[in-house]
């Protein structure tokens, strides 16, 4: 039956978009030492509505960047092959999935609310935790979920089954999809990732948040998506298909070394920050 | 100028800095003199706060209003952790956002 449920999902004739080819091409030059600035931005500019928004972004508060930043190549110089390669991932996957619901009751608007909070509170657990990379870390909290995504977008009747199941019997979403669909939205976001090709990051982010420690390569990154989950969901910001806040394995929570004084002021760091963030929802979803 | 809580507007008042959206977007231009329809517009839009032109110090709650915004948060935890209210973390973790979010909401 599961198998049956991800087929179905990934490989069948779902209504699931494939990535846009400019992604793929991008993320290869950006990973080729030999090209240059010029090069990939020659290739941003021919996905116009990618590329617009990629300069939207960057020109945000977000950023935070002194200058108007006016072509792709001018970003990839200021701000770095990393953080274009991420702000394209991202605005891809927005473009990838549809504005509107099409499961009856899921928030779509709340639900990149709940994404981008969660980006934001994994970039400042992530600091703490000594997470290398600030923008992977965002990006692994923005896109956590996606599995839920492609449920939502590919099997929208099971869906809503889903949903009224996490309401009338006050159930997590996570074990309300293993009752109807027999999988979950970690499973199915780990095959869309694989299918996607996403870096080897995001798909343990989007694998795990539920149980880190099963996380293979990266577990500081896993940890600090799993850490603000809770917390974004604790602090009630956007919605996710329940409303209710996933428990902190105790295992990643000792071995970490975490104290609830602590996690208390990080707590209000997120929240502060996620308040300054939340210009960037209307440049994706425009 | 002084933050008030949304409920606190009253028409008439000089809105002192923009009032936006939980999203960014613009809702109200500083300058605008509020008005009768517009107030439960902006609660509506999920305006928790904003600042008004004023020579006054900032109106603090009264403590009916403290009571109400302490209970709307306690009955809001009580949803979101009841799967997790055996959890000494989960617990911990809940008291750290309850006294955050009332200091936030009440002061």
């Amino acid at each position: 039956m599961k198998e049956k449920v991800i087929k179905r999902v990934i490989e069948g004739t779902s209504s699931l978009p494939a990535l846009p080819v400019i992604l793929d091409r991008a993320t290869r030059m950006l990973d080729d030492p030999d090209v240059s600035a010029s090069d990939v931005g020659r290739i941003i500019i021919k996905d116009q509505s990618i590329a617009s928004k990629v300069l939207r972004l960057v020109n945000s508060a977000f950023y935070g960047c002194q200058r108007q930043i006016s072509t792709i190549s001018q970003a990839v110089v200021i701000l770095g092959f990393n953080t274009v390669r991420n702000v394209i991932l991202s605005v891809s996957v927005f473009e990838a999935f549809s504005k509107d619901s099409k499961a009856d009751g899921f928030d779509k608007y709340r639900f990149w609310e709940h994404s981008i909070a969660c980006g934001v509170a994994t970039r400042a657990i992530g600091k703490h935790l000594g997470v290398k990379d600030p923008e992977e870390a965002f990006v692994g909290g923005l896109l956590h979920d996606i599995g839920k995504l492609v449920l939502e977008q590919s099997l929208p009747d099971e869906f809503v089954k889903v949903l009224h199941l996490v309401k009338d019997m006050g159930i997590s979403i996570l074990e309300a999809e293993e009752v109807v669909l027999a999988t979950t939205h970690p499973e199915v976001g780990r095959c869309l990732s694989q299918k996607w090709n996403l870096p080897q990051a995001l798909e343990e982010t989007i694998a795990f948040h539920h149980n880190p420690t099963a996380a293979e390569t990266h577990l500081k990154l896993v940890s600090a998506v799993h850490l603000a989950d809770s917390s974004v969901k604790g602090l009630g910001i956007g919605y996710s298909g329940d409303e209710l806040v996933p428990p902190i394995d105790r295992r990643i929570w000792d071995g970490l070394r975490l104290n609830l004084d602590v996690f208390g002021r990080w707590l209000r760091e997120i929240d502060d920050e996620v308040e300054s963030a939340c210009g960037f929802l209307p440049l994706l979803i425009d | 100028m002084k933050k008030l809580r949304t409920e606190q507007l009253q028409p008439g008042m000089v809105v002192a800095k923009d009032i936006l959206d939980i999203t960014g977007k613009l809702l109200v231009v500083e300058g605008t003199t509020l008005d009768e329809p517009l107030i439960p517009r902006l609660a509506h839009r999920g305006v928790d706060v904003a600042w008004v032109k004023s020579d006054e110090e900032e109106i603090a709650p009264t403590q009916e209003e403290k009571e109400r915004i302490i209970k709307e948060i306690r009955e809001d935890l009580d949803k979101r952790f009841h799967l997790v209210a055996q959890d000494p973390i989960m617990r911990g973790l809940r008291k750290r956002i309850f006294d955050y979010l009332v200091r936030k909401k009440t002061e």
